[in-house]
């Protein structure tokens, strides 16, 4: 049932060594800069001058801080030197959830990204928000050690992302349960995707009731979608986009799911119960090759 | 090539859905502590999988501990072992998770629950995986920590801020006979009233005394919940690779003081992915 020499193939020693997550001091994420205008990103903060080693995949550590209301952020882990960052993972999402907290709490939690760093990379990041009074991001990355396997993925890609609003698209069918539209989160895939993971979410600021949803993924023109996933349940809590035990911002992870350069991607959503907030919004990140 | 997310072309078909209800099957806990009885899923398993996305659907107010089988009635194997889950009445609590374990063709798989109170409820539901030539699996999944009231391991923090509780250990070296290719961490409340704080976890591997970390991360706690989206399983399955016959212990560090040991405990229970 294993491949032959399976654990040749698989990843090296999970973290190394590196202690604490790098951009992490004590127990204290780095804080982001803040950006100078509404949906816009701002400013790129340093999370590591030099990377200690070869990394095979990066776990993203995320908290929030300062601000005045809930918000929502879509923030970028760039490489390179100062001045000169690219993305090479665009618009990870998060709401922000209790703004009466003085610990700051986003309900992201901790992802793992299977991106390709060299060492001696320089890491850093950068946020925007959809409100300048809303919290910032604080970011630690723990650090997965590549082993002689081969890379992971180049970079990741966000379909889906709504920048101009600092949020995603709105696929699920409000106050219906019956299956939704496909509706399209990218016309044309930009580059030759390897593998997928799906965030659902529902809309920053909304009050639903808590809900199940059932999600599928198609590619192919309008009209003629062939899903290529299907049914992935995802939950949501009954108060303002509070994590719990089960899901939120959608915890699919990552699918094994080919997507050609090209290719019109799109997705539909089905509800338990009806309610008027669940026009649940999507972002479907995508792991280049 | 990285596992746990396995690249490759693959897609992910329906196996087993209740669209009507978007929910998978029910499988019914025995009483309390006791795992109730299998309950099928799937028939036979359409095509060989490279892996299945599970999703398990949970309201009761209770402690869980979930089973997914494979095998004929009456003959049911464990493939994926007390899978933790913590749930409140007045919230949706579910599992998502990939598990990239290969499954022939015309398999049966099943599912079984336990709660900490009788009949607890849950639906298991899963979207079938074909994957491509270049896409590997691992053949089993491992867990260590879990107990038979429905929960696992109390990890306790440290009632200093910024300053590390004390080791625990989930699995002697003496019980750990597997490599392991990939970790799965699944993290619970373990009662208490959690409050608002940013935490900072270390697995470590090692004699007591010895240990060294080989996964470490942040996270923040929800006041009155608890347990944060990489709570339960929601890291996903991670590359951390363990040698059989070692010593796994966990640590917490709270970024506050927290002076009720309840309220900086927490329940851990770890699922290993074998090649």
């Amino acid at each position: 049932m294993t491949s032959p020499g399976m654990l040749s193939l698989l990843a090296g020693p999970g973290t190394g060594r590196q202690s604490p997550p790098v951009g992490m001091s004590t127990a204290s994420n780095t804080t982001l800069a803040s950006p100078g205008s509404t949906n816009t990103k701002g400013a790129w903060t340093q999370l590591s001058a030099s990377l200690p080693f070869d990394v095979c995949g990066i776990l993203i550590n995320h908290q929030d801080t300062g601000g005045s209301v809930n918000g929502a952020q879509l923030y970028d882990l760039g490489i390179g030197a100062s001045g000169s960052e690219w993305p090479v993972i665009e618009n990870i999402y998060n709401q922000n959830y209790d703004v009466s907290s003085s610990d700051g709490l986003g309900n992201f939690g901790a992802k793992y990204w299977p991106v390709s760093l060299r060492a001696g990379a320089r890491l850093s990041a950068r946020q925007q928000l959809n409100s300048l009074s809303a919290k910032s991001a604080q970011l630690s990355v723990s650090l997965f050690a590549a082993s002689l396997a081969g890379p992971a993925g180049s970079r990741v890609i966000a379909m889906g992302a709504v920048t101009a609003s600092t949020s995603g698209t709105v696929v699920g069918p409000a106050s219906s349960t019956a299956w939704g539209s496909w509706v399209e989160l990218v016309a044309a895939c930009p580059v030759d995707v390897v593998a997928i993971m799906p965030y659902v979410f529902s809309q920053q600021g909304a009050t639903a009731d808590y809900v199940y949803t059932a999600t599928d993924i198609a590619i192919g023109a309008a009209g003629a979608e062939y899903p290529i996933v299907e049914r992935l349940l995802t939950a949501m809590d009954d108060n303002n986009n509070k994590a719990n035990c089960g899901t939120n911002i959608a915890l699919c992870g990552w699918l094994p799911c080919a997507i050609p350069a090209g290719a019109r991607v799109s997705a539909r959503m089905k509800h338990m119960r009806s309610d008027a907030n669940t026009a649940h919004q999507m972002i479907l990140y995508g792991l280049a090759a | 090539m990285t596992l746990p997310i396995q690249i490759g072309p693959a897609w992910g078909l329906l196996g087993n859905f209740d669209d009507t209800n978007v929910r998978g099957t029910l499988a019914t806990g025995g009483a309390s502590g006791v795992k109730g009885s299998w309950t099928q899923l799937i028939a036979s398993v359409p095509y060989e999988c490279c892996g299945f996305y599970l999703s398990i659907y949970f309201r009761d107010s209770i402690d869980y501990l979930f089973d997914l089988g494979v095998g004929a009635s009456g003959a049911e194997a464990v493939l994926v072992g007390n899978l933790l889950g913590c749930a409140r009445t007045t919230d949706a609590n579910a599992h998502g998770i990939y598990f990239p374990v290969r499954l022939r063709a015309g398999v049966r798989m099943a599912a079984r629950t336990q709660g900490s109170s009788s009949s607890g409820l849950a639906y298991y539901g899963l979207t079938l995986f074909r994957g491509g030539p270049d896409v590997i699996s691992a053949s089993k999944v491992v867990q260590y920590g879990a107990i038979t009231t429905s929960k696992g391991v109390a990890v306790a923090g440290s009632n200093v801020a910024n300053t590390f509780g004390s080791w625990t250990e989930i699995v002697a070296a003496a019980s750990m006979v597997d490599n392991l290719a990939g970790l799965l961490v699944n993290i619970s409340q373990n009662g208490g009233t959690k409050s608002n704080t940013f935490q900072r976890w270390q697995i470590g591997i090692g004699a007591s005394g010895s240990e060294q970390v080989v996964l470490e991360w942040g996270s923040a706690v929800l006041s009155g919940i608890g347990v944060t989206m990489d709570r339960g399983t929601g890291m996903g399955i991670l590359p951390v690779r363990i040698k059989a016959g070692s010593r796994i212990a966990v640590r917490v560090m709270n970024v506050t003081a927290i002076a009720t040991a309840a309220n900086r405990t927490y329940d851990v229970v770890l699922h290993g992915i074998v090649p």
